[in-house]
Order: structure tokens, then C-alpha cells, then sequence
């Protein structure tokens, strides 16, 4: 548990962008993961069955809490502690700056792509795997793990040249 | 469509020595001059120059709004179709012919390079992305969720501690029993409740013995007298069964009577003793109902003698109980 206890909590937290509730969530997640472990065949891989898992009870969350008010805007990286560990300082400030950046440009991009890009490059998964959790044809998901690519490219650029 | 030096033709049969700059320049000038005068043969140059990488202009000839005016009528802005390529460049997944068609545009145009370096930098920085400490109690809480329910037992303290009081009172009671007078003393308390519930003129109960002994005096037929007669299906009953029933009952109190010879006279006078003793109690004579009990104790004695020697085995020891 302890060997994926953080890629399924930053998937939570990404989705739910809430420390609290996303603790709940990756807890919630877990105990769904352990109680349909006798359910998953030898034959998948483990990552995307279980962040599959994750991500379906990250959206029963949200479809709870539709009825709530949306969160405020949390400051990004406020309390987060990531496990990429830096050797110097310096470095460490430029990779926190890096993320707070990568972060809020996260927030300006459309639902779609934000989770093109967290499914994609923030877990690595494959582009069949995303297919198939998606259930979209693969060509679809491509062109728009591209676009999501490029609208994340747009939205850094704009904010690194100080753009509200 | 012509022009004074170079024909259409002339122009599309050397349209690569022109786009290239490599044919002579006298024949690049002729083939400004035609472009400047045929639109067909300009937008050909335009692609021609697009699909070499990058955007030359002929001799003399500004090419700057034509790239986009054809580009429009044709696939779009460049920008366009360079930008949804960007992310096969970065990642190295397009042919030889797009990545330099992109890379091209990319010489050019400096909005989309600034895109292809972000993407190119953004990738390492988004993979950090990928865990997330929760903190040091989100596996004690998941371990707690996924436990199984716990058994209540009571804390092993608590049974430590009442254990001395029930050995205690253990003891206590195998050594009461052990006394030789725990007979005698059994029968007076048993005596002296009895008095205090159907004897004492205080007891709610205090009426109830006589009234029984009333009706049990009573003859419930002659006591019915005419009034209920009984049912003659229930006296034809009787009449078929009654007498042999009673025969049956007298003659297994008889055999009871011989196998338990030894102990109907123990019984016998615990019995009469018993009711002497209620008797007295009724009366209120409270030394007689003491003597009574006593002998109640005597007769309780001799029945535990008896029953110890027809079977030892069975009935043990009063002071090793």
C-alpha cells in the first residue's frame, strides 16, 4: 500500500483539488481496491487497474458534491507535500515554483484535457489504457492527449509572460 | 496565363530550381516577374516553398501576406496544423517529411516554438506530479478501514480482577458445607423463612395456609353438589379406565415402595416433621417449629446416609464437598 499510496492520493487530489477530502477519497479508494482485489485478473497490470479504481471513486465524489458549492480556489502546492525530494534548496524552490506553475495552469484548461494530462503525463499511463477507462476509440484519445498537451503549453506560456 | 518572360508552364516545369533558389537568375527574376502577374503560379510556389521547410520569399517579391491567404483556402493556418503536431514532435513520433514541415514552421513562426519549448519543458516537471504524500496517518486509517470487525472481549484486566473474589467465595461456600451442623443450620433458616411468609401475622401470605388446607379438606363433588354434574362421555371414561388406572399406580408405588425401603422411613418422617413444623408454625409456636426443623435436619441426615451407602461412588463425601 505504501508503494502506491501516493500516486493514488495525487490522483485524488487531483481531481477533487482538496487535501481533506481527497485523503478520504484515496482511503475510500483503497478500501474499495482491497475489497475487490479477488476481482482482478492476473492477466491486467496492477497501476491501471488500481488507478481505474481511484479514478471511478474519485468521480462518485464529485458527482456527490455536485450539489455543493464549488471549493474556493486552495492555494496551489499550499501544504502538498510532494515526494520528489531535491538535493539543494535552490533546487527544491525551482521545482515547488515549477509545480505552482504547472498547477495553475492546470486550473485554466477544460475538465476533458485537465484529465487527459493527468492520466497521461502526470501518471504515465498508456494511451490503450486511457482508451479503454475512458471508453473512448484510441485516435480520439490521442489527438486529445495532443490538444491537452498543447492547451497546457498555451496556459504556461501565458502565465510565465504574466497574463491574469 | 503568360507573362512577358515566362510562361506557366515554364514556370511549373522549374518550379523547384525556383522555390530552391538554384536555377539561374535570370530565370529567378523572370519567375518573380510571373508571379507577381499569375496568382495560380503564386500560390503553387507558396506550397512548393511550405513543403521544403520553411518560408522563402522569391526575389523581389513580398510573400509575407500570401502564406496565409493561401493557407487559409487550403489546410488552414499554419499554426494550426503545426500546433496539433507539436506534441508527435516533442515526443519524437512524427515521419521524417512532418517533423520538418513542423520544424520549419517552427523557424518562422516564434509563437509556436515558444509552445514546442514549453511542452518540451513541462514533461519532466508534470511527471513530479505523479505522487503525492498523503501523511503519516492516511495507512493507519486505511488499515483501520480495511480491518476486520474486533471481537469484543472483555479486557483480560477486568476478569484478573474479579477472579479472587469468586475463588473467595468458593471457599467460603466449601467451607460452610463442610460444617456438621450446616444441616441443622439450613433447616432453621429454611424454617425461619417459611414462618416469615406464611406464619408471621405481618406476611401478605399469612391467610394462604389455611385456605388451602380448606379446600383441600373440601370433597369437590359433594362440594359441586347438584349443580355440575359431571359430563358422561368423562364418567363413561372413568368407569372404562379409572379402576385400572388405579390399580397400576398402586401396585408401581408398591414396587417403589420395596426398592426404596430404606429410605421411606427417612422420608416418611422428614415428611411429618415438615408438616409439624408448618403446623407449628401456623400456630405460631415458634419453639415447636424450631424442635421440628430440627428433626427436619435429622431426617436429611439419615436420607444422605442412606443414599451414600447404597452408592458411594455417586454421592460424595459431605466434607470432602
Amino acid at each position: 500500500m505504501r508503494q502506491y499510496q501516493g500516486r493514488v492520493y495525487s490522483l485524488a487530489w487531483h481531481y477533487v483539488r482538496n487535501q481533506e477530502e481527497a485523503r478520504d477519497v484515496a482511503q475510500e479508494a483503497f478500501v474499495r481496491i482491497y475489497n475487490k482485489l479477488s476481482s482482478f485478473k492476473d492477466s491486467e497490470m496492477f497501476l491501471p487497474w488500481m488507478l481505474r479504481l481511484t479514478r471511478n471513486v474519485c468521480i462518485d465524489h464529485l458527482r456527490r458534491a455536485k450539489a455543493r458549492p464549488p471549493a474556493d480556489d486552495v492555494a496551489i502546492d499550499a501544504g502538498i507535500e510532494m515526494t520528489d525530494t531535491r538535493p539543494t534548496p535552490e533546487r527544491e524552490a525551482e521545482a515547488s515554483s515549477q509545480r505552482r506553475l504547472l498547477h495553475r495552469a492546470l486550473d485554466r484548461i477544460s475538465a476533458p484535457y485537465r484529465e487527459m494530462i493527468l492520466l497521461k503525463e502526470i501518471q504515465g499511463l498508456p494511451l490503450e489504457e486511457i482508451a479503454s477507462m475512458l471508453d473512448l476509440p484510441l485516435g480520439t484519445v490521442k489527438s486529445r492527449s495532443n490538444r491537452a498537451r498543447l492547451e497546457l503549453a498555451r496556459a504556461v506560456t501565458v502565465l510565465r509572460a504574466g497574463a491574469p | 496565363m503568360t507573362s512577358r518572360s515566362m510562361t506557366c508552364h515554364e514556370f511549373e516545369r522549374q518550379l523547384d530550381e525556383i522555390v530552391g533558389k538554384t536555377a539561374p537568375v535570370e530565370t529567378l527574376r523572370d519567375a518573380a516577374r510571373h508571379v507577381a502577374t499569375c496568382t495560380q503560379c503564386e500560390e503553387l510556389a507558396e506550397i512548393a516553398r511550405a513543403s521544403l521547410g520553411g518560408i522563402v520569399t522569391v526575389d523581389g517579391v513580398d510573400t509575407a501576406g500570401m502564406v496565409n491567404r493561401i493557407l487559409s483556402l487550403t489546410s488552414g493556418p499554419a499554426c494550426g496544423a503545426a500546433g496539433e503536431r507539436l506534441a508527435d514532435l516533442v515526443d519524437g513520433a512524427l515521419t521524417a517529411t512532418e517533423r520538418s514541415l513542423v520544424i520549419g514552421h517552427l523557424g518562422g513562426c516564434e509563437a509556436c516554438a515558444d509552445l514546442a519549448a514549453t511542452m518540451s519543458w513541462m514533461s519532466e516537471p508534470l511527471a513530479s506530479l505523479c505522487e503525492i504524500d498523503p501523511g503519516e496517518s492516511f495507512t493507519a486509517g486505511v488499515m483501520r478501514a480495511t480491518a476486520p470487525p474486533a471481537i469484543a472481549i472483555p479486557a483480560p484486566g477486568r476478569l484478573d480482577a474479579l477472579r479472587p473474589r469468586f475463588d473467595n467465595l468458593g471457599r467460603w461456600w466449601a467451607g460452610v458445607m463442610a460444617r456438621p451442623r450446616f444441616t441443622w443450620e439450613a433447616a432453621y433458616v429454611g424454617g425461619l423463612v417459611v414462618w416469615l411468609l406464611f406464619g408471621a401475622a405481618f406476611s401478605p401470605f399469612h391467610a394462604v395456609p389455611e385456605r388451602a388446607l380448606e379446600l383441600a379438606r373440601l370433597n369437590p363433588v359433594s362440594a359441586l353438589g347438584d349443580t355440575v354434574q359431571p359430563a358422561s362421555f368423562g364418567e363413561q371414561v372413568w368407569q372404562a379406565t379409572g379402576e385400572r388406572m388405579l390399580q397400576k399406580a398402586e401396585t408401581s408405588t408398591e414396587r417403589l415402595s420395596q426398592r426404596t425401603r430404606g429410605l421411606q422411613e427417612a422420608t416418611g418422617s422428614l415428611a411429618r416433621d415438615g408438616a409439624g413444623m408448618l403446623g407449628s408454625a401456623f400456630r405460631g409456636d415458634l419453639s415447636g417449629s424450631a424442635v421440628r426443623l430440627k428433626d427436619m435436619g435429622a431426617d436429611l441426615q439419615a436420607i444422605w446416609n442412606e443414599l451414600k451407602r447404597r452408592d458411594p461412588k455417586k454421592i460424595p463425601n459431605a466434607k470432602e464437598t
